[in-house]
């Protein structure tokens, strides 16, 4: 996985991997509107907007399983926004000669606003990844 | 209005739907346990709660709205818990009184609101009747609900400014819906009260991000002094409650496990409560004075390594946690004489109805 487009999280254990992305795929299709807004608030003009947001909401984050949480009750997981971000790159060259630094910009702004949304809309609360605690015992 | 933005609608359906039947169960304790002939209370009492606690366990569908989830939950908390203590009158009574909380409205959130606004009137109240000679104004508090699954069973608190502005204070209530249990629940009034009165009513007027975990005087010292208001002032912080003795009993189990985090905040708590006993000595309000002394110290604006200092020095003065258990005369005039000068301190250091901090710190040989 790309680093810098890869965002690492802790979920209930209950939660699956592939239920999380299926939901993430789902929200992103309907979100073209919110998409739009969020292209726009980048500087991208309405009209070209659309056609963006068209690609952009197949392009559904990548989310795979990275092993145990800092509970038992936990797993840690990484979101790569790494396809969402890559379809972006092309598309905006035409608004921006740092077409990849807005792509990552738009792409993080995107996965804020589907986060809320797999909150709010799924009960899936996605917790940033805590250190585990380390282990202060002295060995003797 | 408290903010719930992190609360997802499960997190809502459970947790709204435990916290009206802790209340309920509160109400109905005494009459549900000793329902069955012979068996023992607690164990009954423990599949109860058991079957309250165990809620994030259940089938939740996501479709069903919260409000409609909270609604349906007492019929199927009595069909669950109908195996141990059957459908007699007293398990009518108790789901009547938590199917009439639900009507009601009163969520956690809305009591939780309710709460908050209750402790702030009373300190301003506290404000004017402590505070009216310094030209503060006290500050705008707001209440935010966070969750976080990793979190043990005590809830827990934290005090930032609201949206960055140094004029406000903001108390997150973290809780964890897969360990809210009844003393969590019940605790909840004093976790507020204790943010409001140890880290709201800190450095006033100036930036805050939080307090070191450690810090032996917002931690320990006001640890102490609000939990002397909190059983004297419960009356006004819970007006009318049925329950107000299930909380003060889970408050004060909660002050007391929360003040023995670390040793420093031990320290800072114990400090206080011999201070206290010194005051007596000198003041037959002894209460007033300490809290009179620890609001001018809290409010002021000064590093919190001062304020530590202050506990540090009234601790070695007071000799906190050091003597032993043989009796040592000689050690205990030394004791006694160091004591009396420290009550003579304090009262010197009152001027015009006020503490200075400053006469008192100088007085201390912190400065």
């Amino acid at each position: 996985m790309d680093e810098s487009t890869t965002q690492r999280y802790e979920v209930p254990a209950r939660e699956s991997t592939e239920g999380i992305q299926a939901n993430a795929a789902a929200l992103l299709l309907e979100s073209h509107d919110e998409v739009i807004d969020i292209l726009e608030k980048h500087g991208i003009p309405h009209d070209q907007a659309g056609p963006i947001a068209e690609q952009v909401t197949r392009q559904p984050p990548t989310i795979e399983y990275e092993g145990s949480g800092s509970i038992a009750a936990m797993i840690a997981i990484a979101v790569s926004l790494a396809p969402l971000i890559k379809v972006m790159v092309p598309l905006l060259e035409p608004f921006s000669k740092q077409g990849a630094k807005l792509a990552y910009n738009i792409g993080m702004d995107i996965w804020k606003m589907l986060r809320k949304k797999l909150l709010e809309k799924n009960s899936i609360r996605l917790t940033e990844k805590k250190k585990k605690a380390e282990n202060t015992r002295k060995q003797k | 209005m408290i903010d719930e933005t992190d609360l997802s609608p499960r997190d809502r359906k459970i947790l709204y739907a435990q916290a009206h039947a802790y209340a309920a169960f509160a109400a109905h304790e005494h009459s549900l346990c000793s329902n069955s002939g012979g068996e023992n209370k607690d164990s009954l009492k423990a599949a109860i709660l058991a079957d309250i606690a165990g809620l994030h366990q259940w089938h939740i569908n996501n479709a069903e709205s919260p409000d409609e989830f909270i609604a349906g939950f007492p019929r199927k908390l009595a069909s669950s818990l109908e195996p141990k203590i059957g459908t007699g009158n007293s398990v009518a009574a108790f789901l009547s009184t938590m199917q009439g909380n639900i009507a009601s409205g009163r969520t956690l959130a809305i009591l939780m609101d309710q709460w908050l606004e209750k402790t702030v009137a009373l300190g301003e109240r506290y404000f004017k009747q402590y505070l009216a000679n310094r030209k503060i104004v006290p500050p705008e508090v707001g209440i935010a609900l966070k969750i976080d699954e990793s979190l043990m069973t005590p809830p827990e608190g934290q005090t930032i400014n609201l949206d960055g502005n140094p004029s406000t204070r903001n108390i997150f209530v973290t809780l964890n819906t897969t360990r809210f249990a009844l003393e969590t629940f019940f605790s909840i009034p004093s976790l507020i009260f204790h943010e409001y009165w140890c880290h709201c009513l800190s450095d006033i007027g100036q930036p805050k991000s939080g307090c070191d975990p450690t810090a032996e005087f917002e931690e320990g010292w006001m640890h102490y002094v609000q939990s002397r208001i909190f059983d004297r002032e419960l009356g006004s912080v819970l007006p009318l409650d049925p329950n107000v003795g299930v909380f003060e009993n889970e408050g004060n189990a909660y002050t007391a496990a929360r003040s023995k985090t670390s040793a420093a905040r031990l320290l800072g708590f114990r400090t206080a409560a011999e201070f206290r006993r010194l005051l007596w000595t000198v003041n037959a309000d002894a209460d007033t004075l300490l809290i009179q002394l620890s609001i001018d110290l809290n409010q002021a604006v000064r590093p919190s390594q001062f304020k530590n200092r202050f506990v540090d020095r009234i601790a070695e003065l007071l000799q906190t946690g050091t003597q032993d258990c043989r009796p040592d005369p000689s050690a205990d005039q030394a004791v006694i004489a160091a004591q009396s000068s420290l009550a003579k301190l304090v009262l010197s250091s009152f001027q015009a109805g006020q503490f200075d901090v400053d006469i008192f710190a100088k007085h201390l040989k912190i400065m």
